[in-house]
């Protein structure tokens, strides 16, 4: 079996058919630890990734002063990332932190992170959404945040949801509509703020699934109040006919 | 047992029209020289035009239908979407909309109904937004790329009480009804197996990248998948047999005929409860699925079903008894007067439809469920994607049904959804 670092030269190579076996080895490689028996496998070979995937080469540019550059392409290394994706853990995620601020390689970190449920990986979506220049790339992360449920996160977003960028702004109250707080609706109703039509409209399905997510965490109540502000408020029929279901289903 | 749905936009219209007509309205502002009433008539917006929903689905079955108006045509390709407009006009005399964007399409107040013939990585996407805009959706199978993506889809239909039907339409051929019917009614005895056949792929050419043609937005078409570059051999019809798009055979073809397995079955809110399978993808790709396969599903009734790319194109059903073999073409027994009996007083009867876009049309009428419900499409497209997850892990996996989770394999769990490119999301 090819090692992590001969399978990215291989991914490097150039040669589309030499970069497809590299990335299906890869593939099989991490599916063959994964099983769950395989924990020490497993971190041996994200670790091999990480390395990979922060590799440098060093050299000395025209003065002689110590430069350095990545070792592997942007194509490999967002590869490497995307296909850590199913070994990482803890670990790992510096590296994929620090691919996060590369505009080549941070979309598959983003990715890769996604997945990840850990703390630390949360930690740096928070801080890509909130520092990173680009707001698809922002957004991006706060959809990848809308997957973790807590207190936290929800006070996190609502911060999102209280920026200038509609986009951002937009992004952030879907995502509060994942999670089953009360407390989000507020500023989930905020976010329409001087939106276009399609953006209030998309800010109303957010509290229609929050109202959802509420009733199915047992807040029936909470869930209640938001069907009903949206059955009588101004909005198109379909969100209307949803908050009536919503209501008939509770009774 | 049909179930009911919420009323749709027409019925509103009818029911406000009543209220504000006149006393006495003459029967000729409804209908006339046997055609529906206008106030019938679902008016469908046609999304996705390429081969699939141009040349099949509106050319045969949209523009054809007296009880459908076809009210506008979208597509990311701009010949794709002229090519169905101008389809319209020659057939009909009427230029309709023409949308690249289909938030723009669903948005619109006066249709009533989409029909989406998208690459899979899109189906998602695009029927969530249709049914959040109160649309009622005809989708094309496989119903979805992941796991999840079926979840809130079925999801989106209860809350907004959409008539959904997934373009599994063998449910509507009577071949395949009568298969199931005389399995579930123990016709060969104690069901012990099905195996199903759907077909190999080739390895494809790999072509250099390229710059897309002018009339494609490559950008919008790749949508919530993984960037990469334009190659003619990623879009078009060519998209099923690359993992960012699609699931390959498994689910292009699986999603027929393991929906009929599950229908046999009585599986359609469940699935198996384990699944392994062998794959043999192609060394050099470019196609990056299976080329061929075997995928073994065990199902919690102790019955196996077992999905091959090989053999004869079709289903058969093995018991304890006899067996009974269904394809598009023919249905056979062991027993062929099996095949000649009348249904015994008493014998389970399934869902009928004769038609599965006329079933579609009756059900945006009535609200109930359409034959090929959301739930049906997901539990099918489900029941392929466990089989390339397997072949992807390489290891035997259990599938808990009701929680939609995998049991004690975290990594397997990961693949339950994939995350997408920004600004997309479920």
């Amino acid at each position: 079996m090819q090692s992590v670092d001969q399978l990215c030269d291989q991914l490097a190579s150039g040669d589309q058919v030499q970069a497809y076996q590299a990335r299906r080895a890869l593939d099989q490689l991490t599916a063959s630890v994964g099983g769950p028996d395989k924990t020490t496998q497993r971190g041996e070979i994200a670790a091999a990734l990480a390395r990979a995937l922060t590799a440098v080469n060093e050299s000395k540019d025209g003065q002689g002063r110590p430069v350095s550059s990545p070792k592997y392409p942007s194509e490999v290394r967002s590869r490497l990332a995307r296909t850590l994706a199913d070994v990482a853990g803890d670990m790992e995620v510096p590296a994929l932190a620090q691919a996060l601020g590369s505009f080549e390689t941070r979309e598959m970190a983003r990715w890769a992170l996604d997945r990840m449920t850990c703390q630390a990986a949360t930690d740096a979506l928070v801080e890509a959404a909130q520092k990173a220049v680009g707001d698809e790339f922002r957004v991006g992360c706060i959809n990848a945040l809308a997957r973790r449920k807590s207190s936290a996160i929800v006070e996190v977003l609502k911060q999102f949801a209280l920026e200038t960028n509609r986009d951002v702004r937009m992004a952030a109250a879907e995502a509060l509509a994942e999670q089953a707080d009360a407390g989000a609706d507020p500023a989930i109703a905020a976010a329409a703020a001087g939106a276009p039509p399609r953006g209030r409209d998309r800010v109303i399905r957010a509290r229609i699934r929050l109202a959802e997510n509420l009733v199915r965490a047992g807040e029936k109540d909470a869930g209640k109040d938001i069907y009903e502000a949206v059955a009588a408020g101004d909005c198109r029929d379909a969100q209307k006919k949803a908050a009536k279901i919503g209501l008939e289903q509770l009774g | 047992m049909k179930r009911k749905t919420g009323p749709n936009r027409r019925d509103f219209l009818k029911t406000s029209a009543a209220l504000a007509a006149p006393a006495i309205v003459p029967a000729t502002v409804f209908a006339k020289q046997g055609q529906p009433a206008p106030s019938d008539k679902v008016v469908v917006g046609s999304i996705g035009t390429g081969d699939l929903g141009r040349r099949h689905h509106l050319a045969n079955r949209l523009l054809p239908n007296p009880r459908i108006e076809v009210a506008a045509v979208c597509d990311v390709d701009r010949n794709h979407r002229d090519q169905a407009a101008q389809d319209v006009l020659d057939r009909t005399g009427r230029r309709v909309e023409i949308y690249k964007d289909y938030r723009e399409l669903c948005e619109r107040q006066d249709i009533d109904a989409v029909l989406i013939a998208v690459p899979d990585h899109w189906h998602a996407l695009i029927a969530i937004y249709a049914m959040e805009t109160g649309k009622d959706v005809y989708c094309e199978k496989p119903l979805t790329l992941t796991i999840e993506e079926g979840r809130k889809m079925v999801q989106a239909a209860r809350r907004y009480g959409t008539v959904f039907q997934t373009g599994s339409q063998q449910r509507s051929d009577g071949r395949f009804r009568q298969a199931c019917e005389l399995v579930r009614n123990k016709k060969i005895g104690k069901l012990a197996r099905v195996d199903t056949h759907i077909g190999d792929i080739d390895s494809g050419s790999w072509q250099a990248a390229t710059t897309p043609p002018p009339q494609l937005d490559w950008n919008f078409w790749l949508g919530p998948a993984p960037y990469a570059d334009y190659s003619p051999i990623r879009c078009h019809y060519q998209f099923r047999w690359f993992s960012d798009y699609s699931g390959g055979k498994m689910t292009d073809w699986g999603a027929h005929h393991n929906d009929i397995a599950q229908w046999a079955l009585g599986a359609d809110g469940s699935g198996p409860v384990r699944v392994s399978g062998t794959g043999v993808f192609h060394e050099n790709g470019p196609h990056d699925v299976p080329g061929t396969f075997d995928v073994a599903y065990t199902y919690a009734n102790g019955v196996e079903v077992h999905c091959h790319a090989l053999g004869e194109n079709g289903v058969k059903f093995t018991g304890s008894d006899g067996w009974i073999f269904v394809s598009r073409s023919r249905i056979e027994a062991s027993d062929p007067e099996l095949l000649k009996a009348e249904p015994a007083s008493g014998d389970t009867r399934l869902y009928v439809s004769r038609d599965h876009h006329e079933n579609w049309l009756d059900c945006i009428a009535s609200r109930e469920r359409p034959i090929c419900d959301v739930e049906i499409g997901h539990r099918s497209a489900t029941v392929c994607h466990l089989g390339n997850i397997a072949m992807r892990l390489g290891r035997e996996l259990r599938w808990d049904p009701e929680k939609e989770q995998f049991v004690n394999d975290d990594q397997a769990n990961l693949l339950v959804g994939k995350p997408m490119r920004a600004p997309w999301h479920l």
